[in-house]
């Protein structure tokens, strides 16, 4: 056993030294870039539904993992492996595909002949790949696009079945910026697509922000391939943000939010179903809330809602730069002939200011998630919103929360004010 | 004579700590059973000191291997803190340029790394009891006779560390008395040389005195048939078993086709093996007595073992930890359970209080 003497003593503080400098000289070359960056990420759950999420974050990297951690969706991660972390399950809304870990294996649909799991891709010149590596062993850079899907991922001989649609960063992330587009003489034919600023509707923009960031020489263009039909072929320019620009510049060259929402019929008996209808234009993503928060919903879609009593549903339809919401009021016609089922009044729409808070992932990831799932869409200002998912471990309410707590710290004390007496007195009982 | 209790009543005090550790993740559980397990060893330990007996001072060598496993638990959570950056609590953050150590600090992962070494302290200090109690002898004598080759393996292998440790002890203060000082790597060369020939006539010793008393000499002779039947039914049963995990893990879908292969291939492996360990005869001399408390200590320890069991297979959530999103970071906890968790302190109680005619004259077995 050397026992380290004092001779060796001095040798110590100069190596941490050294080593103190080498990590801070490391740590320097990250801190220094702030501008805001983005990255897609594209779910697709097993019956097939898909959720989008753009991620913003400052540093110039960030993990695969800390992508999906700060989409907003609910992840259970297994990183007990060393080896980085394995993502055992995702809730988005009422999509939720995967294993409980720990309770379960964290890749408990996975053992055996059949196998789905949480495969991982990358988007590379407009085709999803394999990875290689495992999310948080991954970085992710501005104007990535992240997959998940799940299903058999590489085991599944090459078959793209089972891969997330691709779906172009552009297309995830509209662009909250001035986003002036280039249409080419070369196509004039081209329909111009929902929710794809065209040059014809670019009319009223606003005098404080010229469109000249195109011939900005930072301007790097996100490449739109022309050559799939799949997206749109008018090629669009999204130049990356002069560091002197905010993001709260707004110039709104697209065409007001449009909501079709029906609800038929109004009035239900107890037990009955009602049918909610909608269409959503000029917008990218839709919420729905049923009264128990909102949820991720497709543009256009509709649903059978089979209330126990009176309920409320507030569509709202968003976009980076605005944002609108229309409800509707569906009544339950009690048994009492006295009662008489008065027409509720179409409500106007509401419009509420865009959220402007808009938190990013730090170079350090240093502003924590939210502890409630109240506001995680905070993390991405153009992406969707979700239904806080339903929690294993149901958090108790907040009357019985306390007791709950008295109840297990004072039998913890309880019983550990037990084991020092029983064992104090064992101990004495031997040394009589 | 034996070791204060009757040692199967210990193997099964230390099958129910076990299985209560194994199955249990939540923190303050584990801290209740290492609290119980840590003032009976300190029972143990100043019994120890109590008796100059040689076969006492085992729970006194067993002391490195329990403070290595402290030292270790320190080193989970440095290492899970540092490598982990998983969870909502964020204490501080590195560059995210350092590689691997670099990004948050949680305090979820500091939680992880912590409940992950309670739990090998907990193994480690249960079986450092056990085994200082009852010293290898006695578990030599209890591994049943087909396994006799595979049971010396052991033996030697659990009483080696607690041996070197006592000897080196040994000769540090006989190394001391004349005067030989520790200065650098150098000045333990004389150290580890004594160790070394400490070491070697001590395995000469085992041997030459399980030769003296006959070990593994009178193995009654079989017929070849018989011979070749065991052998046959020994690689059978092997099959069979390797085929039930494999069916047991690949198809899912037949969970009773695998377990049915898995308790074919167990019984057969078990009525070679009992029909091999016929062959080996054995005498004793001495009976170990089977007392009172060895009734309480074995129904408290049965208690432990069928609770702990039937929780991880009817409530897993009862024991349950996992502190990173989105579970609870704070653990549960029900006082009912917490006090199964104390059964491993009742040897404590059980012991006599030591007088005169209690010490052991005879070295336990």
């Amino acid at each position: 056993m050397g026992r380290l003497t004092k001779d060796d003593l001095p040798m110590r503080p100069k190596i941490m030294l050294l080593l103190a400098f080498l990590l801070l000289a490391l740590g320097w070359q990250s801190s220094r870039a702030q501008e805001i960056n983005r990255a897609g990420l594209v779910v697709r759950f097993g019956d097939g539904s898909v959720v989008t999420a753009c991620v913003q974050f400052t540093a110039e990297s960030v993990s695969g993992a800390d992508i999906i951690r700060f989409s907003g969706m609910d992840v259970i991660v297994d990183p007990s492996s060393g080896f980085g972390e394995a993502v055992c399950k995702i809730s988005a809304g009422i999509n939720s595909d995967g294993c409980d870990y720990p309770l379960d294996d964290c890749f408990c649909q996975c053992q055996g002949v059949d196998c789905v799991y949480w495969a991982y891709y990358h988007l590379k010149d407009n085709a999803w790949e394999y990875s290689g590596r495992g999310a948080s062993n991954y970085q992710v850079r501005n104007g990535d696009v992240e997959g998940w899907a799940w299903g058999p991922g590489s085991l599944n001989g090459g078959s793209s079945d089972a891969e997330p649609p691709v779906i172009p960063f552009d297309q995830i992330c509209v662009a909250d910026t001035p986003t002036p587009t280039i249409t080419p003489t070369s196509s004039p034919t081209d329909t111009p697509t929902p929710g794809t600023p065209t040059a014809t509707s670019t009319s009223t923009p606003s005098p404080t922000i010229t469109p000249t960031p195109t011939v900005s020489p930072t301007a790097t263009p996100s490449p739109t391939p022309t050559d799939t039909p799949t997206v749109t072929s008018t090629p669009t320019w999204t130049p990356t943000l002069p560091p002197n620009v905010t993001p709260t510049a707004t110039s709104t060259p697209r065409p007001p939010i449009a909501i079709d929402f029906l609800l038929s019929p109004s009035e239900i008996a107890p037990g009955a179903c009602a049918q909610l209808q909608w269409t959503i234009r000029n917008a990218d993503t839709a919420f729905l809330d049923d009264g128990g928060g909102e949820e991720n919903v497709p543009l256009a879609s509709e649903r059978e809602v089979c209330p126990v009593s009176d309920a409320t549903y507030t569509l709202r339809a968003y976009r980076p730069d605005a944002q609108q919401s229309e409800t509707r009021t569906l009544r339950l016609i009690l048994p009492q002939p006295s009662v008489t089922a008065t027409p509720t009044p179409r409500p106007a729409p509401v419009a509420t200011p865009a959220p402007d808070a808009t938190a990013t992932i730090g170079p350090t990831n240093t502003p924590a998630p939210p502890e409630s799932a109240a506001a995680p869409a905070t993390f991405e200002p153009s992406g969707p919103t979700f239904q806080p998912v339903q929690r294993l471990t149901p958090a108790p309410e907040p009357g019985e929360n306390a007791s709950g707590k008295l109840l297990t710290f004072g039998g913890f004390a309880l019983i550990l004010a037990l084991i020092l007496i029983a064992g104090g007195g064992a101990l004495l009982r031997q040394s009589r | 004579m034996n070791a204060d209790f009757h040692p199967y009543a210990w193997t099964l005090w230390l099958a129910a700590g076990m299985t209560a550790v194994l199955v249990t993740r939540n923190p303050l559980y584990l801290i209740i059973l290492l609290l119980a397990a840590g003032f009976l060893y300190a029972v143990l330990l100043r019994r120890a000191g109590q008796s100059a007996d040689a076969a006492h001072s085992q729970p006194l060598a067993w002391r490195v291997i329990v403070r290595l496993a402290f030292f270790l638990w320190g080193f989970a959570i440095l290492f899970n803190a540092l490598t982990v950056h998983v969870g909502q609590h964020i204490l501080f953050s590195f560059p995210a340029a350092w590689p691997i150590i670099g990004g948050p600090i949680t305090l979820e992962a500091i939680l992880y790394g912590f409940v992950t070494g309670l739990n090998f302290v907990s193994l480690i200090l249960l079986f450092a009891i056990y085994n200082s109690v009852l010293g290898p002898h006695t578990i030599l004598r209890m591994i049943p006779g087909f396994a006799y080759q595979t049971g010396v393996a052991i033996s030697i292998a659990i009483s080696f560390v607690p041996q070197t440790v006592i000897a080196w002890s040994e000769i540090r203060e006989a190394q001391r008395l004349r005067g030989h000082k520790v200065k650098g790597l150098r000045d333990t060369w004389p150290l580890f040389v004594s160790l070394l020939g400490y070491g070697l006539d001590r395995a000469i010793q085992l041997a030459e005195s399980m030769d003296a008393r006959g070990f593994g000499g009178r193995i009654l002779p079989a017929s070849p048939r018989q011979t070749w039947l065991i052998r046959l039914g020994t690689i059978a049963g092997l099959l069979l078993l390797l085929a039930g995990l494999i069916v047991k893990s690949y198809y899912r879908s037949l969970p009773w086709a695998g377990l049915g292969l898995l308790a074919g291939g167990a019984l057969l492996m078990g009525l070679s093996l009992w029909r091999g360990g016929r062959r080996v005869q054995r005498t004793r001399y001495r009976r170990w007595l089977w007392r009172p408390r060895d009734t309480v200590l074995a129904l408290g320890s049965a208690l432990l073992l069928v609770a702990a069991l039937l929780l991880s297979w009817l409530f897993p959530q009862a024991l349950f930890y996992y502190p990173y999103p989105p579970y609870d970071i704070l653990p549960a906890f029900h006082p009912l359970l917490g006090l199964l968790f104390i059964l491993p302190l009742l040897p404590a109680f059980l012991l006599p209080p030591p007088t005169s005619e209690n010490l052991p004259l005879i070295p336990g077995n």
